[in-house]
């Protein structure tokens, strides 16, 4: 099987300053990639490296076979949800996902509505964002995913800020979209209830005990 | 919806959200240009004189209050990264941004500015003039103040720095303001001229700038 992503021997400085080196992983459709590492290990660089915000990293980084640079259906197949949740506090809940829907490719099929019913957010669709919790934020940004038609999913730390309820949620969005053949990678301190690989920073052993 | 007016109608719905930053320079250029002949006692002749350069003033300091921080939320709740990870063209998205900005501050205060030339006894046949040259004006100057914000992004407090960087840009454009609106005060027939110089120069900026502005705010996220 074709992988979906792969990395060989890569590396990312910042200012001569070693971020994180000697990275290789492969990912394929329908597997989960748990990135784990202290903080500082360069975990959420690694992402956005993946994400194409970073560039100038050293080694291979290929999509679908094709070298990272050529690829330029890359970021179109990608969602990256990262510490900064990317939703305007000043527009509605519904305004907000209206945006994700009509502006990121998104899944033709999908309603605003039936995201709203699946993320819980069904009574606050018309609250401005600023009022809302962390964790009812987290679940919002996270409806950027549901939305998307992206194959990729990277995701950084989505567990943080958000209940246990709603922890079972993003898991289960997890889940579904690996099911349904895309494939994520994510980073974490949490333990989670997923089948996934693991990829341990390099120079640092992994800690987790995730199923 | 197409992925550009999906992102015109989100532009749109914050500066709804938020009248105040399209309502302050209206406000402002109100009180001074009221303030000037109140304090200055002036005869209109006089008053008449002093309008290019008034109403200069108050362009520039519209300008600037629009762009300083035009960048700053998007870019700390991370909408930046998402405009840049996704697969649309971020030259087209911050031109549109930039011109959306404009057009609630910036063309708002041309709709004023003929008042405002009224205020400070501006020949009445400048009305057109005062209006084309203040829209042209306020969108070099926003843009050109983009440029500064982007540039500036990950700093704080950066009211003077922007200054320092951006006014020396916006010399031509100041020189060519005051050309206008002193041609039009004397009735030449050379504004028109000037005028379509300032067009010259606004398009070039116009369509020049925004990959300035996508190029800084990248450098800026990559260096996070």
């Amino acid at each position: 099987m074709p992988s979906l992503v792969s990395a060989n021997d890569l590396g990312f400085s910042r200012e001569e300053k070693v971020i994180f080196r000697g990275v290789d992983f492969t990912i394929h459709a329908g597997e989960i990639l748990k990135i784990t590492g202290p903080n500082g290990a360069g975990k959420s660089t690694l992402l956005k490296v993946l994400a194409g915000f970073l560039t100038g990293f050293d080694g291979e980084l290929s999509y679908q076979g094709e070298p990272l640079e050529q690829g330029g259906h890359f970021y179109a197949d990608v969602c990256y949800l990262g510490h900064q949740l990317g939703v305007k506090s000043n527009l509605t809940v519904y305004e907000n996902m209206a945006f994700f829907r009509d502006f990121f490719p998104s899944n033709p099929v999908l309603s605003i509505d039936e995201v709203l019913d699946q993320m819980q957010l069904w009574r606050l669709q018309d609250d401005l964002v600023s009022t809302l919790s962390a964790g009812q934020r987290q679940r919002l940004a996270l409806s950027r995913l549901v939305l998307s038609q992206a194959s990729l999913w990277l995701l950084d730390e989505p567990f943080t800020a958000v209940d246990v309820e709603g922890i079972g949620l993003i898991e289960r969005l997890i889940a579904q979209h690996a099911s349904r053949g895309g494939a994520v990678v994510m980073t974490s301190h949490h333990t989670v209830n997923l089948e996934c690989k693991h990829l341990a920073m390099p120079g640092f052993s992994d800690q987790g005990e995730d199923q | 919806m197409t992925p550009w007016l999906a992102f015109v109608k989100k532009e749109c719905l914050q500066v709804i959200r938020k009248p105040s930053a399209s309502l302050l320079p209206i406000f402002f250029s109100l009180m001074v240009t009221s303030l000037f002949p109140m304090v200055l006692n002036l005869s209109e002749q006089q008053l008449q004189q002093v309008a290019p350069a008034v109403l200069i003033m108050i362009l520039l300091l519209s300008a600037l209050m629009t762009t300083e921080g035009l960048f700053q939320a998007d870019f700390d709740d991370g909408t930046t990264a998402l405009l840049f990870a996704s697969p649309h063209s971020n030259y087209l998205l911050y031109g549109t941004k930039v011109l959306v900005s404009w057009f609630s501050s910036g063309f708002m205060l041309s709709v004023f500015a003929p008042v405002l030339g009224f205020i400070l006894h501006m020949p009445q046949h400048s009305v057109l003039t005062l209006f084309v040259a203040f829209a042209l004006g306020s969108l070099n100057l926003i843009f050109l103040g983009a440029v500064g914000a982007a540039l500036t992004v990950t700093l704080r407090n950066t009211g003077m720095l922007l200054i320092f960087i951006i006014l020396p840009m916006n010399v031509p454009v100041l020189v060519l303001l005051a050309a206008i609106l002193n041609a039009s005060n004397q009735g030449l027939a050379v504004v028109s001229n000037y005028l379509a110089l300032l067009g010259a120069l606004t398009l070039m900026t116009t369509f020049l700038t925004p990959w300035v502005i996508s190029a800084a705010l990248k450098i800026n996220l990559e260096s996070q």
